[in-house]
């Protein structure tokens, strides 16, 4: 019997029962409708199969895995274009890569089709610049907190020039995957430079005042 | 947003917080997002459409909160504004109410519009991933739908009824949290806060020091435990009933909270206005001592929280005492006698 998991919590839901519901059963754990629409790769299932034994040593003339000298070489790189076998291989849409060369390309190369994380440094820049201000209406907001918005109004002093020198730093640096411009990092700049000029003024004001 | 880019195409999501889903040639290209406020990291993952088993919807009432919650600030507007209405006609505090009620509906229209909600999730054979950008029901059965075609068109046909047994039994999924049925903790966090709701409800009859003290300990233990057994029910799949009565208590019990600092600082004023002594103590007594007269038109919303805190408290020392009862024995790790 196969298994499919409700979204909601997760519970083990019986395929043949969601089959035989017309695809739409009730979680006897969490109670909530689940609708399922199953696909046939459920019941063909790379587990299906059984592992592939180990391979027996390639024999004379044939190519051995660059990896796995004792693995016969089945496949190669579409990266380095060394041989390798499947257990050292894997498919990656059209490609065929080594796994040394996955690592590289996904952690080091930062190859867009591999990647797997990125940070979004205008994020970072922009939240520096008005992150503090939005906690700042926020615990004013919460009417109790407001005496606490002073902390965040008080980061601003180092989060602003903060906030200007990752803009500038991280300027050229890819931003999300899907592609986006750079407004943000236009807006954590001029934030940032907005924030500095209030706090001068405000500085010069009481020493002004005091005098 | 961009809806395309090189061979991705936008089928759910944005930049927020939820990431976003875009659909490739041969697989789906799911981004989550991590951060505070704004997202700061993106991670990818690229999910063969050949790989995935199932693709599952299941429906929350989480719309409904937000409609009663959303009602209810437009509730408030309205009924300020109809207030200020017919005591000052079109003065400012009445455009003010006006405009606070036309904010508070663009929300609100927008909810309704967007329709039902749900959770969705997409199931290979290692993992159970949660599709967060999909979060309207309307939405989210489109996208399923579109997908659904997409795995279809690389999977092929559904195998013969007597095929669709596999050789292998299921592998346990990562990522998958484990069971929990709430524990005897849980249960006595309920009945602190029961006892606190009797207390607090009955605070304006009783004028005592001690008693006053005591209902504040007792909320204090009943707050600490509540927040671990949330905290535990976060790490764990539990069923909604327990979670949604320990943040109802929880939610109540920061209200006393308000209670109290509002009722300290209104010692303060008074203290500041010379209707009460300078002494510290005097506060304390003060609101230990308020009767129900004293306490006006707020003493009703006083009352109502106590008991509204211990019917609440009440309904969920019943739930956790049933979920624990429906909880399955614990499996015994002691391994099997060996054979002779």
């Amino acid at each position: 019997m196969s298994s499919i998991r409700c979204a909601s919590c997760q519970s083990q839901l019986s395929d043949a029962l969601i089959r035989q519901a017309g695809g739409s059963v009730v979680c006897p754990f969490c109670h909530r409708r689940t609708e399922s629409l199953i696909l046939p790769a459920l019941y063909r299932s790379a587990l299906n199969a059984p592992p592939p034994l180990p391979a027996a040593p390639p024999a004379e003339g044939e190519a051995a895995c660059f990896y796995s000298p004792n693995r016969k070489a089945t496949k190669s790189c579409d990266h380095c274009g060394v041989f390798v076998s499947d257990a050292w291989a894997a498919q990656w849409g059209t490609q065929t890569v080594c796994l040394k060369c996955l690592e590289q390309l996904r952690l080091k190369v930062k190859d867009q089709r591999f990647e797997s994380t990125r940070t979004l440094w205008d994020n970072v820049a922009l939240g520096l610049a008005i992150g503090p201000f939005i906690v700042a209406i926020g615990c004013i907001c919460t009417l109790i907190g407001y005496v606490f918005a002073f902390i965040p109004l008080m980061l601003t002093l180092i989060a602003a020039p903060a906030a200007i020198f990752v803009a500038v730093r991280y300027w050229n640096a890819p931003r999300s995957i899907a592609p986006r411009g750079r407004l943000r990092l236009v807006l954590a700049i001029v934030s940032g430079l907005l924030v500095i000029t209030g706090w001068t003024v405000s500085v010069v004001a009481i020493v002004q005042h005091w005098k | 947003m961009r809806k395309s880019f090189d061979d991705y195409t936008l089928l759910a999501g944005n930049y927020g917080l939820r990431g976003s889903l875009w659909k490739g040639p041969d697989h789906l290209l799911v981004v989550e997002s991590k951060g505070f406020i704004f997202a700061y990291r993106e991670m990818y993952r690229r999910i063969d459409y050949k790989n995935i088993q199932a693709l599952t919807l299941t429906r929350t009432g989480r719309h409904v909160w937000w409609s009663v919650l959303l009602g209810l600030v437009l509730t408030i507007f309205t009924a300020l504004f109809i207030y200020g209405l017919t005591t000052s006609g079109f003065d400012t505090f009445t455009w003010l109410m006006l405009g606070l009620g036309g904010v508070a509906a663009i929300p609100l229209s927008i909810h309704l519009i967007k329709g039902k909600t749900c959770v969705c999730s997409l199931q290979t054979a290692v993992l159970s991933l949660r599709l967060k950008p999909l979060k309207r029901e309307k939405r989210a059965r489109a996208v399923l739908a579109d997908l659904n075609a997409l795995c279809r068109h690389h999977q092929g046909e559904m195998p013969a009824e007597s095929d669709m047994t596999p050789s292998v039994p299921m592998m346990p999924f990562t990522g998958v949290k484990p069971e929990w049925h709430g524990s005897k903790m849980v249960q006595w966090a309920f009945v602190l806060t029961l006892l606190w709701g009797v207390m607090f409800a009955s605070e304006l009859f009783v004028n005592s020091v001690p008693y006053f003290i005591t209902g504040i300990v007792i909320a204090l233990c009943a707050l600490a435990i509540v927040i671990a057994g949330l905290a535990k029910a976060m790490r764990h799949r539990t069923q909604n009933g327990l979670v949604g009565l320990l943040w109802a208590n929880l939610v109540t019990l920061l209200l006393g909270g308000l209670a109290y600092y509002g009722l300290f600082i209104a010692g303060m004023i008074m203290q500041q206005t010379k209707k009460l002594s300078s002494d510290p103590k005097a506060t304390l007594n003060w609101i230990a001592n308020l009767t129900l007269k004293e306490a006006s038109w707020g003493a009703w919303p006083l009352i109502g929280l106590g008991i509204v805190t211990a019917v609440l408290a009440l309904f969920g020392l019943i739930i956790a005492s049933q979920r624990r009862a429906q909880a399955p024995a614990p499996v015994s790790n002691t391994p099997p006698t060996m054979e002779s």
